[in-house]
């Protein structure tokens, strides 16, 4: 019927919607090429202005530590939840910030991201908190920021569980062009 | 230079009103809430169109009146007037010669159909200039341009058709053509660019590049001023032109993706219709079914042309439009819809449409299977293109049960914004996703008791990795893949995935991270390989790839020597999917057909024929292996069949209602009382 976007989702759009780079072109002919195919040549464009190739906005990234920053680690309770990411590359430990998730008023996490191999998260990672619920097909009206701290940890900030029900907390942890997620079922009464 | 003598000449094929009995439903709580809700929001809208017509200070149409429709038109996928007639691309015609007609005589009860003799091998799109030369797009790589002239002396018939072919290493897929003025302008869906050029294929420019996603069809204003209609980021661009001729270094962005007024989703054309109150653009919003209004700047004017709820629904709604044209008396529109290869006619207004109470009617809510699709032993996916989620059902059972949901619309991981493959990791059950808008690939665990009745469970998909597709490379090179199918297997050395690369036309080799692998990383196809769209391993190592617009099914031996098939038994018009039966032997389902052809000892056979009924198909896509028989998506059905062995129906269905006994009327079924396959009179008139 049509394509569902929660308001969340749409605000993300708004900021890369423009953003994708063109498709590598691919030669053809409709005479029958032979071989291997060749890049596509560049086009002279006089007297037409050729738009430069937008550059899309860059935000920071959310997990990104700047230069020379130190900044104290947090700590986390002995009864903060856990979780392993599907490939195993990373495990989460999170809890509420102030203790209970409160009844539709913002609140923050904090967590704190460990390799399996014992490395520590690199400098240039993304790192996404997000919350949706399956049954309802939508997720928060919000987006959340996500902002480092020492030692691998983080403090999500902005969510808001706007109804009771079961919902789905995501953490995404992104190097390298791979993006991992530890997810939990958070049921608010 | 071209010079085709003659003509064909025949009245269109006729089509009978019938009653459509496919009627399926969705058993998503959350997709069906969002056809109701999209309803009740279209209401106020259009109310609110409507209160303001006349108010706004312009001239733009609100609403079209049914007048007729144009039947068995193959694959309609573009219009353009040539005076009073009409152009019409038919790129799935059974003649390749004939990609294009001239439908005359509109206001007939039988309008006269022409078959033009443009050489385009996939004739996509169509202009008509001022002085009546002929442009049309071939996605196939040229732009043809042309016409008829009358015969030279001696010569049979009172004209010819002349057609120059314009090629260049830079026109990669056209999409689209406009004139602009006495030159073209031709967009280019692989490019991501509009390329400007001269009749007689001098390159002048281009325009877009870095900006614009899939740019389609598109239009000039009397200034010059170019609308590109952009299906990948659901918007139109408008190039301004100054007085020098030359266009602005940077376009503006017209309308925004989703479904509520000024919104676009899968925008295929863009017609520029200038009145004395102001410019108009009329948009044909694909997978919105509808025709959007909107100003010069992009503000909602008002959309019209209800979707058709169910296939074959027509006489003003409107499924899929490809294409839009008006008329030169500025009120006759014409609408193509390739989905149903016909194209309806309306007369603007100024009018908004009332909603039709009816559409509300949740028996009409259906799924929209698009053509990719995936099975691996125990779970089946399939990908729905109007919510961009992909419904996963236990493949081992008859019917297949619905047991989740992966994804709809939206920019986050484990959100799509286009998807064009899908593959399911043996073994794990894990599902592969390629999001084109976002180049990605998207992996979910699908773990489930497989020892209990599988039920409804929306927790269960849970997102394992995302991953841009710019860690795939050939050799050192940096490629971005546009992935049209995956195929994912496992062995002792691991998760080996096969991506098929429709832009740069080969198939990439990856491991479970995209990594490459270290040999044979990367099998180019062959040379004529024009658009790969499916992909098919046999248990032998063999590779099969359909390739719709060059019509042909490439075969790669164990060896790594190609060879092309352009017939299996009767020749290819659309081969579309393609799939390695149980016993390796070669099914290839061709949409323009509506068959699927199936390698057999004595050679190969036929099965199905258009229709509703089981075992036939309208528009066939995608074919994959289950565990109870081959499934072939009938994407124009809006449902998918399953075959056993030997290519014998068991089963057909869709989100919430199944057949596994043929019904009356059906190939090799008792006889119906009512025919179940189309006849009768070509054009049906609307109620005036």
């Amino acid at each position: 019927m049509t394509r569902a976007f929660s308001i969340a989702t749409l605000a993300v759009i708004a900021g890369v919607g423009c953003d994708r780079q063109p498709s590598t072109p691919a030669p053809t002919s409709s005479q029958a090429p032979t071989g291997e195919p060749a890049a596509t040549p560049p086009i002279a464009t006089p007297p037409i202005a050729t738009p430069p190739i937008a550059t899309p906005p860059i935000a920071t990234p959310p997990g990104s530590t700047p230069p020379g920053a130190e900044l104290p680690p947090v700590e986390l309770s002995r009864g903060a939840q856990s979780g392993v990411s599907a490939d195993g590359t990373y495990t989460v430990r999170w809890e509420v910030v102030g203790g209970a998730i409160p009844d539709a008023e913002p609140f923050s996490i904090a967590f704190a991201v460990t390799r399996a191999d014992g490395k520590p998260v690199s400098p240039e990672a993304k790192v996404f908190v997000d919350a949706e619920m399956p049954h309802h097909g939508h997720g928060m009206n919000f987006v959340p920021t996500v902002k480092r701290k020492g030692g691998d940890t983080f403090v999500g900030e902005g969510l808001l569980f706007h109804m009771p029900g079961r919902w789905v907390l995501a953490i995404d942890i992104g190097e390298d062009g791979v993006r991992e997620r530890v997810q939990w079922n958070v049921d608010v009464e | 230079m071209f010079a085709l003598h003659g003509m064909n000449c025949r009245t269109a094929a006729a089509i009978d009103r019938y009653t459509p009995t496919v009627n399926s439903r969705v058993d998503s709580s959350c997709v069906v809430g969002t056809c109701l809700g999209f309803i009740a929001f279209a209401s106020a809208a259009l109310a609110a169109a409507s209160a303001s017509a006349g108010i706004g200070g312009d001239d733009c149409p609100r609403g079209g009146d049914y007048r007729a429709t144009l039947s068995d038109l193959a694959g309609a996928c573009a219009v353009a007037f040539d005076g009073a007639d009409l152009l019409v691309c038919v790129p799935d015609s059974l003649g390749i010669t004939s990609q294009l007609v001239r439908v005359s005589q509109l206001d007939a009860d039988q309008p006269t159909v022409l078959e033009l003799v443009a050489p385009a091998a996939h004739a996509i799109d169509v202009a008509v200039g001022s002085d009546g030369t002929i442009a049309v797009a071939d996605a196939a790589g040229p732009v043809w341009v042309g016409g008829r002239k009358p015969a030279p002396p001696g010569a049979s018939g009172s004209w010819v058709e002349e057609w120059t072919m314009i090629t260049m290493p830079q026109l990669v897929r056209p999409a689209g053509v406009t004139w602009v003025g006495e030159m073209l302008a031709v967009s280019d869906a692989q490019r991501g660019a509009v390329l400007l050029m001269t009749p007689t294929g001098i390159l002048i420019g281009q325009l877009g590049a870095g900006v614009v996603g899939e740019p389609r069809g598109l239009a000039a204003a009397a200034d010059g001023t170019l609308f590109v209609a952009d299906r990948l980021k659901d918007c139109v661009w408008r190039f301004e032109r100054s007085a020098d001729g030359s266009y602005a270094a940077e376009p503006r962005r017209l309308g925004e993706p989703g479904f509520n007024p000024g919104q676009l989703s899968a925008p295929d054309d863009v017609f520029v219709l200038e009145r004395e109150g102001g410019t108009c653009l009329l948009v044909a919003d694909e997978l919105n079914h509808r025709v959007h209004v909107l100003d010069a700047d992009g503000a909602f004017v008002g959309f019209f042309g209800m979707h058709a709820l169910i296939p074959r629904m027509g006489e003003g709604r409107i499924h899929y439009p490809r294409s839009i044209a008006v008329a030169a008396d500025g009120v006759t529109l014409a609408v193509a819809e390739a989905f149903e290869d016909r194209v309806q006619l309306f007369g603007l207004k100024a009018e908004a449409d009332p909603v039709d109470p009816s559409a509300n009617r949740a028996e009409f809510i259906s799924s929209h299977f698009g053509s990719e699709a995936a099975c691996a032993a125990d779970l089946l996916a399939v990908h729905d293109v109007e919510t961009e989620a992909i419904a996963l059902c236990d493949a081992r059972t008859t019917p297949p049960i619905h047991m989740a949901i992966i994804g709809g619309g939206g920019a986050l991981p484990q959100r799509f914004g286009e998807v064009t493959a899908i593959g399911v990791e043996p073994g794990t059950g894990r599902v592969w996703v390629a999001d084109r808008l976002h180049s990605r690939i998207d992996v979910f665990d699908v773990a489930w008791d497989r020892s209990k009745e599988p039920i409804v469970d929306l927790f269960m998909p849970r997102l394992a990795r995302s991953m841009d597709l710019s860690r795939v490379t050939r050799g050192n090179d940096r490629v971005t893949p546009d992935v049209s199918d995956i195929v994912v297997s496992r062995s002792s050395s691991g998760v080996e995935a096969l991506l098929l690369d429709r832009a740069n036309r080969g198939i990439h080799r990856v491991d479970a991270r995209l990594t490459p692998r270290s040999e044979d990383a990367w099998i180019a196809l062959p040379a004529e390989a024009r658009m790969p769209e499916e992909l098919a391993l046999a248990s032998d190592g063999r590779i099969a790839v359909a390739d719709p617009v060059a019509r042909r099914v490439f075969i790669r031996e164990v060896s790594g020597e190609w060879s092309a098939r352009s017939r299996l038994g009767s020749d290819f018009v659309r081969p579309s999917g393609v799939e390695f039966d149980e016993r390796g032997e070669l099914v290839v389902s061709d949409s323009a057909l509506d068959a699927v052809l199936v390698s057999d000892p004595n050679g190969a056979r036929r099965v199905g024929e258009r229709g509703i009924l089981d075992e036939q198909f309208y528009d066939p896509q995608s074919i994959l292996p289950s565990p109870k028989g081959l499934i072939v998506i009938d994407r124009g059905n809006h449902r998918f069949q399953r075959f056993g062995d030997g290519f014998i129906w068991n089963l057909t269905g869709s989100l919430g209602r199944y057949y596994d006994q043929k019904r009356k009327g059906s190939p090799g079924a008792a006889p119906a009382s009512t025919p179940a396959t189309r006849t009768g009179p070509s054009r049906k008139e609307g109620e005036q």
